[in-house]
């Protein structure tokens, strides 16, 4: 592991040089052109000229006007969800006669490096979209469960395309501007365009930037000088730089270097991913990287499980399907990686020939000068561990050389760099009237969570995750007794997939959805869907559901008030979204079942059925997955199997296989609740053979 | 052309020759590339003045008439400074309380540029003299809703598909649909003779823009 240095000197290296204080770093957006580089072009008019001798010359004239326009800030997903949504009788009505303008750069997914992206597509089928994965179609193979990013580009590009026909500014905006009754949008080159309605769908910003330590103690970085400026030079070449250049402005890894990943995220481990060319992102492997937790890695892996390969238990055991984050000690699954946590970077410097002299030449040479870098570490709150892929503990970390280090310290939503003002934050454009806006409310009765921010007069909203992730900008929003929101149980009903913290695709789509009031029951039968009523049973609210179950009512005997409950409960349960009618008639009779299982215990309303019901769906998900380690999807599943092997862990069948035992061990340990009555009960009974599992909940294409 | 043949415009224009063609338009200054125009033979007149004498002749009928009228937000731009280059001249004036701004100008002129507004609210226009098309042809009915602001699109029309049939254009229905429901009209998104009616007035005669942004 040459990358890790064992001087264990305490005669460290000098200190790295530090951003000066009083200087303001390289700003991020000179790359697009000022006010003197881009002129104003002038409006052509075609006229007509008239005689003095016309005798109607007092009335006529030529007319020129620029009334104001509708504004869609952004030109991602959530500007084009908006877009399409907006169709709705709502939508329509709100942009009247004004012309819809779009200001923003081409979507960043289109640059974005091919990656697989975490979420199945049932969850990122977007309302108002063209493309639409439906849930009685031919599912997508498993391969292709998991959308790639350039895929879903293409999707939005081709949605957009539906609008190229409106105008198209590819500018930024650098602040917009109250002037009654409309809105001055002020653009990057210095142009100013007057708005009568405008959207704001910018998504949540960028990543923050690191600091200095001595600014931000809790997760600065000392760097010298001429890094500082690498960090935020947009240059290819660089050696430091954030993940999101890394993975998504495809910033080559070095064949054969090294790589220092800081972060615990799914973003973290999708750059670990980039160096490692499993993204097809071009350039050559690196020789070995380093993950960096300022905590644990279980941060790194929660229940999405796209990422799950990349890391197993103490005992080498893949990670199980799970509701939250992996559990217990965590160790990477491929030979070039290493995890470390509970480590921060206090420095980073070019290696000199100093360096050599306090190293010695055996771990750094003349060869690393102006090549690797030196990356300093310290240590964090919590237990330290430097682990491989062979479960080994390689002792302390304190120094690393590395060719490339990735900064994925990501954002700080509500902590110390004032979230209200983040850099690219919507809410800094509109920072001089941020105080007109409120919470744009739930159009009916369907919800009583705010799907964004809009100003009194509503002609300013602020939607998708910009608009929803900032809980300190949404207001008066009252909590249950778990401490959740409305919105926050909202998502909360979501698969685990789709419940990014306000930021994810699934969620943006649904609220911007609903801001345009694209679901109204006239609306169901929108023109994509070949007069199908259309409803994502994955992302409907309750009430939602319950209106659509009521149109089908005459087809169930079931009470639809309560077989809407089970869906929307059921729903959270899963960890993927539903994929076909016939999975999701089995899982809602599954949980009415599991509901039915719990009136034994002392159940109070429907959160305990829930949580009584998530356990049993839990157990059955674990179950499966046993199957799937053992390449027997149906080994723990079937009636039969488990009649055969009563008795505490069918002993007769697990003698047979130590490893099946194993499996098995390790995923209880893998629980992610805690068992209750109702846990016990129903193991119980599964044990005794007198329950049947719902095979076909479990199954997946 | 009354100008380039030596005509009073009325003389073409009235010539019994051009009968079908003031059928067809209606508006002498509003033509259509592809129009036939029947200029007729210079009249001789012959005047008897005396010699050793000075005579003045007056030519009537130049320069002609260009009056535009400016709105900006759907308010006319009242009183606003402007500036007019064309053909080398510079032209300073202002636009009067209705924000109609008037300038003669050569007859053969066909480019002027005009700066209107103060510094920091100025709008730039490029104005093609002669270049606006009758209002029942596609480029007409583009200009007029390009110059009212509520269209960006291309000024030909698509055309028609390989069997004839008309090639969809959603960015001009769309403009069409809007400037329906700024003049209060029913938003059918199609151009009926109401609807051309209604641009023809906001467009050509002395009025101007109700801008009705939104309901919502």
């Amino acid at each position: 592991m040459t990358w890790l240095l064992t001087l264990r000197d305490p005669n460290r290296p000098p200190a790295a040089g530090t951003f000066p204080a009083d200087a303001n770093p390289p700003d991020p957006s000179a790359e697009h052109g000022s006010a003197e580089q881009q002129q104003q072009q002038p409006k052509a008019v075609h006229a007509y000229l008239q005689s003095f001798r016309d005798p109607q010359e007092a009335t006529k004239l030529n007319t020129v006007d620029q009334p104001p326009v509708y504004a869609i800030i952004g030109r991602g997903f959530a500007a084009t969800v908006n877009r399409s949504t907006l169709q709705s009788e709502w939508g329509r009505t709100r942009i009247g006669a004004l012309q819809v303008v779009h200001i923003g750069y081409p979507d960043p997914w289109r640059r974005y490096v091919s990656h697989n992206m975490n979420q199945d597509v049932e969850l990122l089928t977007l309302p108002g979209y063209k493309f639409q994965e439906p849930l009685d179609g031919v599912p997508l193979p498993p391969a292709q469960r998991y959308l790639d990013s350039k895929h879903f580009a293409k999707i939005n590009a081709d949605q957009q395309g539906l609008y190229f026909s409106e105008e198209v500014i590819p500018s930024g905006v650098t602040k917009i501007e109250k002037r009654d009754p409309h809105y001055v949008i002020h653009l990057d080159d210095g142009r100013t365009i007057v708005a009568g309605k405008i959207d704001i769908c910018t998504g949540t910003g960028q990543q923050t930037l690191i600091k200095p330590l001595a600014q931000d103690p809790g997760y600065g970085v000392d760097m010298t000088e001429e890094l500082w400026v690498e960090y935020f030079d947009p240059s290819p070449d660089k050696r430091v730089f954030a993940a999101e250049m890394y993975v998504l402005d495809n910033i080559r890894p070095v064949a054969g270097g090294y790589v220092c990943v800081t972060g615990a995220s799914p973003a973290g481990i999708q750059a670990m991913e980039h160096a490692l060319c499993e993204d097809r992102g071009g350039g050559g492997p690196v020789a070995a990287g380093l993950l960096v937790a300022s905590r644990t890695m279980n941060d790194g892996f929660p229940a999405i499980g796209r990422l799950d390969d990349h890391a197993q238990d103490a005992d080498g055991n893949p990670l199980p399907v799970r509701q939250g984050l992996a559990r217990g000690s965590l160790f990477p699954t491929r030979s070039k990686v290493c995890f470390a946590e509970a480590y921060k970077i206090e420095s980073i410097q070019p290696i000199t020939h100093d360096h050599i002299a306090v190293f010695g030449a055996g771990e750094v040479s003349e060869a690393d000068i102006g090549q690797t870098l030196l990356v300093t570490f310290r240590t964090n709150r919590g237990t330290q561990r430097l682990v491989d892929s062979n479960r080994h503990d390689l002792g302390p970390l304190v120094y690393g050389k590395f060719h490339q280090v990735v900064i994925g310290s990501g954002r700080t939503r509500g902590g110390r760099q004032d979230p209200e003002k983040e850099l690219g934050s919507a809410l800094d454009l509109v920072w001089d009237f941020h105080r007109d806006f409120d919470n744009i409310p739930f159009p009916d009765a369907a919800g009583d969570f705010p799907l964004g921010l809009q100003t009194g007069d509503g002609a300013v909203r602020i939607l998708g995750a910009a608009g929803i992730n900032n809980p300190k900008f949404l207001r008066g929003l009252e909590r249950n007794e778990l401490g959740l929101t409305a919105l926050g149980m909202y998502e909360r009903s979501l698969p685990a997939q789709a419940r990014v913290n306000g930021e994810g695709v699934t969620l943006a789509g649904a609220t911007i959805a609903w801001a345009n009031r694209f679901y109204e029951l006239s609306h169901f039968q929108i023109p994509f869907r070949d007069g199908g009523l259309y409803l994502n049973v994955n992302v409907a609210t309750l009430a939602q559901l319950e209106a659509r179950l009521g149109q089908m009512a005459s087809e169930t005997t079931r009470d639809i008030s309560q077989l809407a409950r089970d869906i929307y409960y059921a729903r959270h349960e899963r960890v993927g979204p539903f994929m076909s009618k016939h999975q999701l008639a089995h899982a809602a009779e599954y949980f009415e079942w599991a509901r039915e299982r719990t009136r034994d215990t002392e159940i109070r309303h429907d959160l305990h059925a829930a949580a009584a019901a998530r356990e049993a769906a839990l157990w059955t998900e674990q179950l499966r997955f046993a199957g799937r380690l053992n390449d027997d999807p149906w080994l723990f599943l079937g009636h039969r199997q488990w009649g055969e092997h009563t008795a505490t862990f069918a002993p007769g069948f697990i003698a047979e296989d130590r490893d099946r035992m194993d499996s098995l061990m390790h995923l209880l340990q893998f629980l992610a609740y805690r068992p209750g009555t109702f846990f016990n009960h129903l193991n119980e009974r599964m044990m005794s053979g007198d329950i049947t599992p719902p095979y076909d909940y479990l199954r997946r294409p | 052309m009354a100008e380039k043949f030596g005509f009073f415009e009325a003389t073409i224009w009235d010539d019994p020759a051009n009968a079908e063609l003031r059928e067809r338009r209606h508006d002498m200054n509003i033509l259509q590339i592809g129009d036939l125009v029947t200029v007729p033979d210079l009249r001789t007149k012959t005047v008897s003045v005396g010699t050793d004498q000075r005579h003045r002749f007056r030519r009537k009928g130049v320069p002609a008439l260009f009056r535009m009228q400016l709105f900006h937000l759907g308010q006319p731009r009242a009183n606003e400074p402007y500036v007019m280059d064309i053909a080398g001249g510079h032209r300073e004036g202002a636009t009067d309380d209705d924000g109609v701004l008037e300038e003669s100008v050569p007859p053969s002129a066909r480019k002027a540029r005009i700066t209107i507004g103060t510094d920091g609210d100025e709008e730039v226009l490029e104005i093609h003299f002669g270049g606006l098309d009758p209002i029942d042809s596609g480029t007409g009915q583009r200009q007029r809703l390009t110059n009212l602001g509520v269209y960006d699109g291309p000024l030909e029309p698509p055309g028609v598909g390989p069997h004839g049939q008309p090639i969809d254009d959603p960015g001009f229905t769309e403009a069409v649909r809007r400037f329906q429901i700024s003049r209060g009209l029913e938003p059918s998104a199609t151009l009926d003779e109401e609807t051309l009616e209604t641009l023809c007035a906001a467009h050509d005669q002395h009025g101007g823009p109700v801008a009705e942004e939104s309901g919502q």
